[in-house]
């Protein structure tokens, strides 16, 4: 997790580098995109599941940003917390357009998907994992994902999620038990029955 | 890594395991979608003022600071040049300094180009 100081630092080099964008510096947008793109895909890759759409989600967040830096308020937000944001949205929007039933399922138990035990046989463990994620409701699987695997704290997960920190660890913690159980489900399946290590 | 496998619960999953082999190998994007982004960039690229331009020409506020100051100088010297001393008719040895500054102002106006100062004063 990062500390104030850090944050801040972070802060400032980006909101430095958007208004350099801003300015007519073509340079800073490679070094903006260097910084964010990455951690953008990432975020709606372990979303989505999907990397065509994990692209385009991440194209359109980094164009808003672009046409949002002219505008830029540096002291409002940290640019990254704001595509996390971005990226969040669109992926919800995607997931609502394709998958409408699982809809507002903060409190629902995790969905076991069809098809899951082939899946799993032919996957590696870290498709384990995804798949896992994939079948958790949408708030929480954002939410673990920003926290376990994108190492934000909770302040700002809240910020992005645009809930409450308590709601933040409300969704993590059954987000986790949830894929705990999950993933115990399937050990035997994913062949860890046999392992000692 | 070890996943957590040795749990004898059913129940139970180190889960912890888990992300932290995920988060060692985070999803790699493309180079095409870098490319996508950078092009996107390019695109809506803010347009720079003719002002801001011309800052980042000059060397921006201190270079253009360099640039008036020597620009008022060579003004400054053009309309009330400094003492014969500095004349590069004079340096070169093209005239000769004259100890009564009269007489050059009286027969060498033509090559100084002053002689309007000296028939207006």
């Amino acid at each position: 997790m990062k500390d104030t100081g850090e944050y801040d630092a972070e802060r400032d080099a980006d909101a430095a580098l958007l208004a350099r964008y801003a300015a007519g510096d073509a340079a800073a947008a490679r070094l903006l995109s260097a910084r964010l793109s990455p951690r953008a895909f990432a975020h709606a890759f372990r979303v989505l599941g999907d990397r065509a759409e994990a692209e385009d989600v991440t194209q359109e967040a980094m164009l808003r940003l672009w046409k949002q830096a002219p505008k830029w308020d540096a002291g409002r937000a940290q640019a990254s917390t704001w595509i996390y944001r971005v990226v969040a949205n669109l992926c919800l929007d995607r997931l609502r357009r394709t998958r409408p039933d699982t809809l507002d399922e903060m409190d629902a138990p995790a969905d076991p998907a069809p098809r899951i035990e082939t899946r799993l046989q032919d996957a590696a463990r870290h498709d384990a994992l995804q798949s896992a994620l994939l079948r958790l409701p949408e708030r929480q699987r954002q939410a673990v994902v920003l926290r376990h695997l994108e190492g934000l704290a909770n302040p700002q997960i809240a910020e992005i999620l645009d809930v409450g920190v308590e709601a933040v660890e409300s969704l993590t913690a059954r987000g986790k038990r949830a894929l705990t159980a999950d993933l115990a489900a399937q050990r035997d399946a994913l062949g860890y029955s046999d392992d000692t290590t | 890594m070890h996943w957590g496998i040795a749990m004898t619960q059913p129940d139970e999953f180190d889960l912890e395991a888990a992300f932290e082999a995920a988060r060692a190998t985070p999803p790699q994007m493309s180079d095409a979608l870098a490319t996508r982004i950078a092009r996107d960039a390019e695109a809506h690229l803010p347009k720079q003022s003719w002002w801001t331009r011309f800052l980042s020409q000059t060397g921006g506020p201190v270079g253009l600071g360099g640039l008036v100051t020597a620009t008022v100088a060579g003004f400054w010297f053009g309309v009330a040049p400094p003492s014969e001393t500095l004349d590069p008719m004079v340096i070169f040895g093209t005239i000769e300094l004259a100890a009564d500054e009269t007489a050059i102002d009286e027969d060498m106006t033509d090559l100084f180009g002053f002689d309007w100062i000296t028939e207006e004063g």
